[in-house]
């Protein structure tokens, strides 16, 4: 599989600090990348630099198969990118901004562009803001149009630097099933500091701390896809319930903890989490008091990589 | 290339300037109309305000010099645009680097040297439109002021300006035929686009934006400070601009050519400096 992001031995000092450290990682084509790391750990320095904002101070980089070292304008224009902190003409309106933007992207009529700003105004939800002034934005809706200029010339890379920073409950999961939507057309990589949001859409993921890569790869490989639960029942017939538990085809192994309490062992975790629950609350004799995930999740990875330590 | 009207494409060429068209238009609509007019109005209230005590003072047996109210015009117009160029540059690069919408224009397919050069370009047009409006519309009245003597001026100009607009031109002593006049305000542009040029490259190098105000001033200072003693010297050199213009206000002889020619030379030297220190710059 190509690489649609590589670097390699990526470094950037600001006098006395050193922000990125030699920094190696790829990111396949065609995935979605979480790109995770403690605050002030280089996640936006690194995306700065690939988008041509800083130069290293040393090291090789490349988007889409080409190195940093030229212009790069036209790799860029295959790229859309959302800042940390985006910021816009104050004065000019959500609709103009899309369009100027559109028009640095693409080729086409005064009414083609039209209709992709149409599109791209009803994909981030500011269809009705669309005659507002960006000044007059709420940080929510600032985020929503940065996401929006970001993805209107359809590129091939989408950057996002916090892309959920911001928003509220119904704002995030709009950007997830956004994302979720275009990670069919597109390479995504995102920092985020929302571990479920990552795990939910990425199946990759790249972990930095303090200048360094700490971590990289598939998804799958530190999480699987197998489902691991521990069990409390309450009642006469525990064991009962979770012997024909065992007999289920969906269900590899049954274990007893002691007490109450049994350990669950099932090859999917998507399946087992659409029947688990059902099959212990309609069987008699036993009365669910706690179901809970024992495997290991993203955040339990996130923590044993960068230690909980806040770099800020 | 697009044929369907339906269909967009992705761009498919760089150009050398890529991006300048619509840079061009977002700062265009800050200098027009707003900005202009209000700079328009500045010169015309400046040259009101030294008008009419001059209109005053003078009758048919007093007459206080129309070397005063010319020279005077031009002296303190010329300050007030080349401070308003340095007030109004002073955050066009690094307001813009500060906020983050510098980065935000170069992390899309848009030439670094775009963002200056439209500034520039922007600039530069506007204080031409600006100064070239001001300065015609106060010539039929400097004109008037000097064939009258300083008396019933206003009800002398709506005749003249009517029924001779251009014959009338060439008939008084201190001021210049309309042609030198508009050397004269091609003068002041040059100085004031190099003033531009010079708030352009202060932007794109330093990190305070107190301190590309207040060495813009400075320059101003030097700028005005030369023109008054520094004699042929300074001739082709912005301060050499402005020393020819008050030079023909006050009724002397004074090539214009030379210092207009290289202040604009001088400003794209500068102007290339800009750039270059811009490409450069860490935009996050």
């Amino acid at each position: 599989m190509t690489a649609a992001i590589e670097t390699r031995s990526l470094r950037k000092r600001y006098r006395r600090v050193e922000a990125l450290r030699g920094v190696d990682f790829e990111v396949p084509e065609g995935s979605v990348c979480g790109f995770l790391g403690p605050n002030g750990a280089g996640k936006s320095t690194t995306m700065e630099i690939l988008m041509g904002l800083i130069a290293p101070s040393a090291g090789w980089a490349s988007i889409l198969g080409d190195d940093l070292d030229g212009d790069g304008l036209l790799t860029r224009s295959r790229v859309g990118y959302l800042p940390q902190d985006p910021s816009f003409f104050p004065r000019a309106k959500v609709r103009s901004i899309l369009r100027f933007v559109a028009r640095r992207y693409l080729d086409g009529s005064s009414a083609a562009l039209n209709v992709r700003v149409d599109e791209t105004l009803d994909l981030v939800g500011l269809t009705d803001l669309a005659s507002r002034k960006v000044k007059a934005l709420s940080g929510g809706e600032l985020r929503r149009l940065g996401i929006g200029q970001a993805i209107i010339g359809d590129p091939e890379l989408l950057i996002l630097d916090e892309p959920s920073v911001g928003l509220d409950p119904e704002g995030r999961h709009q950007v997830l099933t956004l994302l979720d939507r275009l990670k069919e057309h597109m390479t995504i990589f995102y920092s985020s500091h929302i571990l479920d949001d990552v795990e939910r859409i990425a199946d990759h993921i790249v972990v930095i701390d303090r200048g360094e890569i700490v971590e990289q790869g598939a998804m799958d490989r530190y999480l699987g896809g197998r489902g691991v639960y521990q069990v409390t029942l309450a009642g006469g017939n525990g064991d009962g319930v979770l012997r024909s538990l065992g007999r289920e085809p969906w269900v590899d192994t049954v274990a007893p903890l002691g007490g109450q309490e049994w350990r669950i062992e099932t090859p999917d975790r998507a399946v087992a989490e659409s029947r688990l629950m059902r099959f212990l609350v309609e069987s008699d004799g036993a009365r669910v008091v706690a179901l809970r995930p024992a495997y290991r999740s993203l955040e339990d990875l996130y923590m044993e990589l960068v230690g909980g330590v806040d770099g800020d | 290339m697009v044929t369907d009207p339906h269909v967009t494409t992705p761009i498919e060429r760089i150009h050398p300037l890529q991006g300048i068209g619509g840079l061009l238009g977002v700062e265009f609509r800050i200098w027009f109309p707003l900005r202009a007019v209000f700079l328009v109005a500045a010169g015309l209230i400046v040259f009101g305000v030294m008008y009419a005590p001059w209109s005053a003072a003078s009758s048919p047996s007093v007459d206080p010099g129309f070397g005063f109210l010319f020279f005077g015009f031009l002296s303190v117009w010329s300050a007030v645009l080349l401070i308003s160029a340095v007030s109004l540059s002073e955050g066009a690069v690094l307001g813009e680097i500060n906020r983050g919408t510098a980065g935000w224009l170069v992390a899309m397919p848009i030439r670094r040297a775009s963002v200056i050069m439209a500034k520039f370009t922007a600039a530069a047009v506007g204080y031409a439109l600006i100064i070239f409006a001001t300065g015609g519309l106060v010539y039929p009245i400097l004109a008037g002021a000097v064939d009258s003597g300083g008396t019933g001026y206003l009800a002398w100009e709506v005749t003249e300006v009517t029924q001779s607009p251009i014959g009338m031109w060439g008939r008084f002593a201190n001021l210049p035929d309309f042609g030198p006049y508009l050397g004269m305000l091609a003068a002041i542009w040059a100085t004031v686009v190099f003033v531009i040029a010079a708030m352009m490259l202060l932007g794109a190098f330093l990190r305070s934006r107190t301190a590309v105000f207040g060495l813009g001033m400075m320059l101003v200072g030097a700028i005005v400070g030369s023109a008054i003693v520094g004699g042929t010297s300074v001739s082709a050199t912005p301060a050499g601009a402005v020393r020819a213009v008050l030079q023909i206000a006050w009724g002397n002889d004074a090539a214009l050519l030379v210092p207009i020619v290289s202040s604009l030379l001088l400003s794209l030297v500068v102007l290339g400096a800009a750039v270059w220190f811009f490409d450069r710059r860490e935009l996050a």
